[in-house]
Parts: structure tokens; sequence; C-alpha cells
């Protein structure tokens, strides 16, 4: 059944006495820039690059901002003091490595035969008398 | 005087000649001239030796020393530039003493040796060789050589010239001989000598044996320990029948004093089988003494 001019003319008053609810365009306006955005980083090269980090700042709510930068003050501070400071490198006096390798002692050997040539070989360890 | 007359100036020269004579003859050692010579050919592997021949004590034989390598079987001896024939009563490889016999009805002249070189670790000696005497001076005792025990201790000697041949005669300031010398220490004009005690020793075993008998106590010892500790009694032996035990450190044996294994080695060299030593060895801290009568090598 088709409807009548009055209803169709009630209907369009009822429309027109019609409102979003509160925020509603504020967050239409949100996800439409969003998607514009999505669109613009698939746009490949500096410019997509810069477009994606512009992005992920942008997604960060304030609380996020406030432990981000409390993490860099934190790394800053830690790399301040641990960093090496090239002027007490200079200052400190170099201390040469002085050692030497000393090979173990040959193992005293008894000579059964009094030959002293360096070849001649005696016995080790205990030895019975 | 009246020293124109010719015949007074003559006794006069001759007076001086003899004067000089007689202090020549006072100032050195009078001794029997080593003109014995021995040579010894190589062995399959080794080298050949030469040694003078020094008479011993009673002039029956003559003591060498051949150099390892060498065959102390085979000996040429030499009286002089004369060849003498040889029999070898017997060769020690341990001290590398030998004793030749003089045949052809040659017999050595005796020459008077020391009975132990003991107190002349230290002294100026007379070198006797080829008839000339120079001076040498021994240094103290070696009983070990580049970390190697020796059998038993040997005397440096510093000559005022080369190291002569092995062999020749040290004497004493009375014409005693001291020791014979064994080699060169290597380097410069020191040496080695064999003292007498150990000629006499090799000698008596040679003369009485045919070889060194070696008297055994039944002891064992680290040669690489620094202090002359007993590791072992070995059971059965005249050391535990006197009641010696493991880790007492020897400090005599006989008249050798012990400081160390290289002392305790050498002392070793001399027992006698069948003579009793006095050892003295520390337990905890007493002192005891032990007269061990050292038995043959038990084999």
């Amino acid at each position: 059944m088709k409807p009548t001019v009055e209803q169709i003319g009630d209907l369009l008053a009822l429309k027109r006495n019609e409102r979003p609810e509160e925020g509603y365009w504020q967050d239409f306006l949100c996800e439409f820039h969003h998607n514009q955005r999505k669109q613009a980083a698939k746009i490949s090269g500096f410019a997509g690059l810069s477009s994606r980090v512009t992005d992920w700042f942008s997604d960060m709510s304030p609380t996020k901002w406030a432990y981000g930068a409390g993490l860099a003050y934190a790394v800053a501070t830690a790399a301040f003091f641990l960093m090496p400071r090239e002027v007490e490198q200079e200052n400190t006096p170099g201390i040469p490595v002085n050692y030497q390798v000393v090979p173990s002692p040959p193992p005293v050997e008894q000579l059964n035969q009094l030959d002293l040539s360096p070849t001649t070989q005696g016995n080790i360890g205990e030895q019975v008398f | 005087m009246d020293l124109e007359c010719p015949s007074r100036r003559w006794s006069v020269g001759l007076f001086f000649l003899w004067g000089a004579g007689l202090s020549v003859c006072l100032g050195e050692p009078v001794a029997v001239s080593p003109q014995w010579q021995a040579s010894f050919p190589a062995t399959s592997n080794g080298n050949p030796s030469e040694s003078t021949a020094v008479p011993v004590s009673d002039g029956s034989a003559l003591v060498v020393v051949v150099a390892a390598g060498a065959d102390a079987a085979s000996p040429q001896l030499q009286l002089g530039k004369r060849e003498t024939p040889a029999s070898v009563i017997g060769h020690d490889p341990v001290s590398r003493l030998g004793f030749l016999q003089p045949g052809g009805g040659m017999t050595p002249k005796s020459m008077t040796w020391l009975e132990s070189a003991e107190s002349n670790s230290n002294t100026a000696l007379n070198v006797l060789e080829a008839g000339t005497t120079t001076k040498c001076r021994t240094a103290g005792w070696v009983n070990q050589v580049g970390g190697k025990i020796l059998p038993f201790a040997l005397l440096r000697v510093n000559f005022s010239r080369a190291v002569p041949p092995p062999g020749t005669p040290l004497l004493d300031a009375a014409g005693n001989v001291v020791a014979v010398v064994f080699q060169s220490a290597g380097s410069g004009d020191t040496g080695y000598a064999i003292p007498a005690e150990a000629v006499h020793r090799v000698h008596r075993d040679i003369t009485t044996h045919g070889r060194l008998v070696r008297g055994w106590l039944g002891l064992s010892l680290r040669a690489d320990s620094q202090v002359p500790k007993i590791i072992r009694v070995l059971p059965d032996s005249p050391a535990a029948a006197e009641g010696v035990r493991p880790d007492d450190v020897l400090l005599s044996i006989g008249y050798r004093q012990i400081k160390n294994y290289a002392d305790a080695a050498n002392a070793f060299f001399y027992l006698i089988p069948g003579e009793p030593v006095k050892v003295m060895v520390l337990r905890g801290a007493e002192p005891l003494e032990f007269t061990i009568t050292p038995t043959k090598p038990k084999s």
C-alpha cells in the first residue's frame, strides 16, 4: 500500500525535528579524518612514511605522551651519567700491561747415569733407594 | 867475598842455580806425570772419546773416564806415544769410570789419592796435564744440572786455561789426587770433576764384583720434592726393619748432611751393601737416629 500524501508530510515533519546525538559530528569528523589518513598512508615513499608517523602520533592520547616524555627523560639522564667522558679518559694515566708468559718448569729428573748431554732423560717422580 | 876469582864466581853461580832449582821443586807438587792416555771407539750411535788414565792408589789399575756413546770395552792405551796393550777390569756406566790393566809387563806407578774431596770443595788445586802443572780452583759441589739430578755430586772447577781432557787428575798442594776431570761445564773455563771418594767407591766394587753394587735401604722419595721427605718405606726393607716411617724427613746419611732430594741421592750413591750407616731423620719435631745396614737392591 502506498503512503498517502498526509503520511509523507507527517514523516518529513518528523525527520525535520530529528537531531544527531551530542558529539555525533565530532566523531564523524574524526572518523572522516582517520579514513582520510589511512588512504594517504597507502601512498608509498617518504610522503607515506611521514603520513604514518603523523598518524601514529595523532593516535596517542595525552597520557601516553606523558609516559613517553618521562621515558625519554629517563633515557637521557641515564645516558648522561653512563656515557664515558673523554676528559677523564685523557687524564687517566695509562697503565702498561706488564706480563710475561712463564713456561712451566720441566719436571725434575733423576739421572741413572752420569750423562750431561741435553737429550738425556732421567726418571721423574718417586725414586726408590 | 872476592868474586874476582873465576872459581869462586863459578861456585856462587852454581849455588844460585841449585837454589833456584830447589825452590822450583818445592813450589810444585811432586807427582807422577800422567802420561797414560786411553781412547775409546764410538758405539753404533755414539762418539769416540779420549781420557787421561790415572794410576789408582796401589798402582794396580788405571782409572779413565769413558764418555757416553763410547765403547768402554775396546780401549787403546798409550804410554806417551807408545801403544800399550790393555785389558778392561771393569766399567761403571753410572759414574762413567773405567779401570784398565796395562799389559806387556807395564806397571803404572802408584799415586796418592785423598779418601774424600769433602774438604777441598773450595780450594786451589793443581792440574797435572802432559807433564806440566797449571792452576785451578774448586767452586763447590754440583748435584743437579739443568733440572737433572746427578747420581752423585761433582766438583765444579774453574780452570786457569781451557778445561783439560777427561780423566786429568787434580792435585792438592801435597800432590794427592783430589778429583779427576769429568767434562766441561759447557762454557768458559769451568768444568766438572769426579771426586776421589766416587772413584774409590766404584773401584772397590769393580775389583770385587766386576760392577757397581748400590746399597739399598728401601726408602722412596720424590725427585721433585724440595724437602727430603720419605714418601714410602718398602715392606721387608732394611729401613722398615729399623722403624723408619713415611713422612720422616732425612737429616743426614752417614757424615753427609741432607738438605734436599739431590743431597739424598748423592748420599745413597755411597751406600755399601752390608756396611751399617747412621741415618738421622726428623719425625714431627723429634730427631731420631737409626743405624741401618743396606742390602743389595731387590730385583
